[in-house]
């Protein structure tokens, strides 16, 4: 089990909880929400209710490498003003979140504190498991901003040495046979352009090994295994061994009530946890715990790790590791007809290959619509981790570079997905909060324990912006209208 | 007493061709080396020379021990007899490095004379440092290795730079030197003709190379072959 070091503030001390939630801005969001909602102005963003009087949403928790810290300040506001979760789902960072969230405690319980808690005793940094070599050049990349520039004028140095060292070499030799005593410095030259190229031939060979070895760890710098076994041992610290305990910790709900009447009731009202990954095999959007079938037989269900599905769900390509779930009895008629029925695969592989949901679906807050229900009990709440930087060229179909222009060509795929049912189903939009983090950087592990409670404290404004402007009652009329008219839509077409 | 010993070229020729030789049974031994993390995969002496970390080394051989029971025992058996083998090769490569040496150093004069020398003696260090590292490895191959401390990985690494770093700078000082003796007409007519061998030696290793080389494709299923995973 790796030790887990202390992340250290410059003055040495150790970061804790309070720096997070005593820092007089988090109290400014508490203080403002307070004053908004007193007995005149009551605090009601859902219609389900426990008896301690927490009101019971759904959350879906978007990706975002380390700017998850931000959707922590954002949960904790929410708990704070009595909000607790009933479905729950997250990509990547947010799954983290998302599992930490569905294993701490109970239901009814607030959990941030707890996760605040794991965010300080975890060095980011222990995160980046790579190969050292590997670790230098992220940490380079991602700290220096002109970094490729530097590498660069190293190779253009490194040419020049080489150049100079061959013309000295020549030139040395032909003025030897007029002057003699140059033939030491001769000899010394031929040495000296010998070490370099010695010196070159190792480096070309150390960056072929580095890449062969990216080859054979499946195209992922880090093995992800330092996360893997932090989120495991969270896991197992709050009794979740297996996926059994995972699905029994999520669905465990207290005794609910309706705060008006609803032709639903609370009966069908249940608990459960999503984590988003992305299967490059079959080519699908893996939903995991919920579809472990695919992977297992059902009494070989425990088999499988559910760290693994988070650690699936969050291993960005090339990044991380791709995760893979191996020994699928794929010959198994049960197994077959899983996927046969599931995913429309009449050949399931023995083997399945994970790599981040957030390829997919960063933000999948579609798994919460449910088209039976027309008036909702509760609403679905989204937090969106908002990095776009405001940039002209973005907007300028000409001016981008070669890596922009790819880059906007995948951006464009993997979060069309989403988008599409955000376009569609607007209404679901009125539940997502949005943090801005346009001046952070999603893959800086390096972050500074400074920047960490500037990211919780964005997420907590963003909460407490969020729970200001929200309005219950019209996101459940705009719901219900929303789905009376799909419903009609969908019962008119076969007239059609 | 002098440090430099006078060799003719024929010892040269005999222990390159003998060390290129042990290299080539070693590369045939060495397609046997796999792995099991998470798939099977192949590793190589360097990943247990140049570890990321000490953690990293035991990952390895705990991989190794992970593939079903009788390809474990292949990978298993070829890696050790490859270190066992390299007991052999030892000599012959630091023994023909050091007789390069020798003969570069009987080349010069004053500094040049001493510093060859010395390097050719250095030989001995590297050796030392290579059998030391085999012993370490051979030890450490077992079904539940240990991580070894901080200090002890740090050595470990400390004596692969010297067991490397020795013969390497020996090698590029001694071609260097020779090149310029060639570039400025100054040989014997007689090494030539050794010199020939050892091109020749040259060629026929990596002749022989091609002629076993298959591709990751063939490697795997001849490693696989009668196993249940084939």
């Amino acid at each position: 089990m790796p030790q887990l070091n202390d992340t250290k503030k410059p003055g040495g001390s150790v970061l804790n909880i309070n720096d997070f939630i005593q820092n007089p801005a988090v109290l400014e969001c508490v203080s403002e929400l307070k004053a908004k909602f007193s007995n005149d102005k009551p605090f009601i963003v859902s219609d389900v209710l426990d008896k301690n009087g927490n009101q019971y949403v759904n959350l879906v928790q978007k990706g975002g490498g380390v700017l998850g810290v931000a959707l922590v300040g954002y949960t904790y506001i929410l708990e704070l003003m009595g909000i607790r979760f009933l479905r729950l789902a997250g990509t990547s960072a947010g799954a983290i979140n998302t599992a930490l969230m569905t294993v701490i405690d109970k239901k009814e319980d607030a959990k941030s504190l707890s996760i605040l808690q794991a965010i300080c005793e975890l060095n980011f940094f222990n995160l980046v498991d790579g190969h050292p070599a590997a670790r230098w050049i992220i940490k380079k990349f991602i700290t220096h901003n002109d970094f490729a520039g530097r590498v660069k004028k190293w190779i253009t140095g490194i040419l020049f040495v080489a150049a100079f060292l061959i013309v000295g070499d020549f030139l040395f030799l032909g003025l030897e046979h007029k002057f003699e005593f140059l033939s030491i410095l001769t000899k010394l030259f031929f040495v000296l352009t010998g070490f370099y190229f010695l010196v070159i031939i190792l480096i070309i060979y150390y960056v072929s090994r580095l890449s062969k070895r990216l080859k054979n760890s499946g195209y992922g710098v880090n093995p992800g295994n330092y996360f893997y076994d932090w989120i495991k041992e969270q896991l197992i610290a709050n009794g979740v061994n297996n996926v059994t305990d995972l699905n029994t910790k999520a669905s465990t709900l207290p005794e609910l009530h309706l705060r008006v009447d609803n032709p639903e009731g609370t009966a069908s009202l249940k608990g459960d946890v999503t984590f988003i990954a992305s299967e490059l095999v079959t080519q699908n959007k893996i939903q995991f715990p919920d579809m472990c079938y695919l992977f297992r037989t059902k009494d070989q269900i425990d088999t499988l790790q559910p760290a693994g599905f988070i650690r699936a769900s969050m291993s960005i390509p090339v990044f991380f590791e791709s995760y893979m779930i191996d020994n699928i009895p794929c010959s198994s008629d049960e197994i077959k007809k899983a996927w046969m029925d599931t995913m429309g695969e009449p050949d399931p592989p023995s083997t399945a290959r994970f790599v981040d949901g957030g390829m997919l679906s960063n933000f999948p807050i579609n798994i919460f619509y449910n088209p039976k229900v027309v008036m909702p009990r509760l609403p679905s709440f989204g937090i969106d981790l908002d990095d776009s930087k405001p940039d002209e060229t973005e907007k300028n179909a000409t001016a981008w570079s070669l890596l922009g222009y790819v880059g906007r060509m995948f951006n464009t795929i993997r979060f069309y997905y989403d988008k599409d049912f955000l376009l569609k189903n607007k209404v679901y939009e009125k539940g997502v909060g949005k943090i801005p983090l346009a001046d952070y950087n999603w893959l800086n592990f390096f972050i500074s324990d400074q920047d960490k409670i500037n990211m919780f404290i964005r997420g907590a404004e963003a909460a407490t912006k969020f729970l200001k402007d929200f309005d219950w009652d019209d996101y459940k009329n705009n719901r219900t209208v929303m789905q009376q008219a799909l419903n009609k839509e969908s019962t008119s077409e076969p007239k059609k | 007493m002098s440090i430099y010993l006078q060799f003719h070229w024929l010892p040269f020729c005999i222990a390159f061709a003998i060390a290129l030789l042990i290299s080539f049974i070693m590369s045939i031994l060495g397609k046997n080396f796999y792995m099991m993390h998470l798939v099977i995969r192949k590793f190589s002496i360097v990943d247990f020379e140049f570890p990321a970390s000490a953690m990293e080394l035991v990952s390895v051989i705990k991989d190794i021990f992970s593939l079903p029971g009788a390809l474990a025992k292949k990978s298993l058996q070829a890696l050790r007899s490859q270190l066992y083998l390299d007991f052999l090769f030892m000599p012959a490569l630091y023994g023909s490095i050091f007789i390069l040496s020798m003969k570069v150093s009987g080349k010069m004069i004053y500094f040049g004379h001493s510093l060859f020398a010395i390097l050719a003696w250095l030989q001995c260090i590297a050796w030392i440092c290579d059998i030391m590292e085999n012993i370490y490895l051979l030890n450490k191959i077992r079904s539940e290795p240990v991580v070894s401390s901080p200090a002890v990985h740090r050595a470990y690494e400390i004596l692969e730079v010297v067991k490397w770093g020795i013969p390497l700078i020996t090698g590029v000082c001694c071609f260097a030197a020779i090149f310029y003796y060639w570039l400025a007409g100054s040989y014997s007519k007689n090494s030539l003709y050794f010199l020939m061998i050892t091109v020749l030696e040259i060629v026929v290793f990596f002749v022989l190379k091609k002629l076993t080389a298959k591709t990751e494709k063939q490697n795997l299923a001849n490693f696989l072959e009668g196993s249940e995973l084939q």
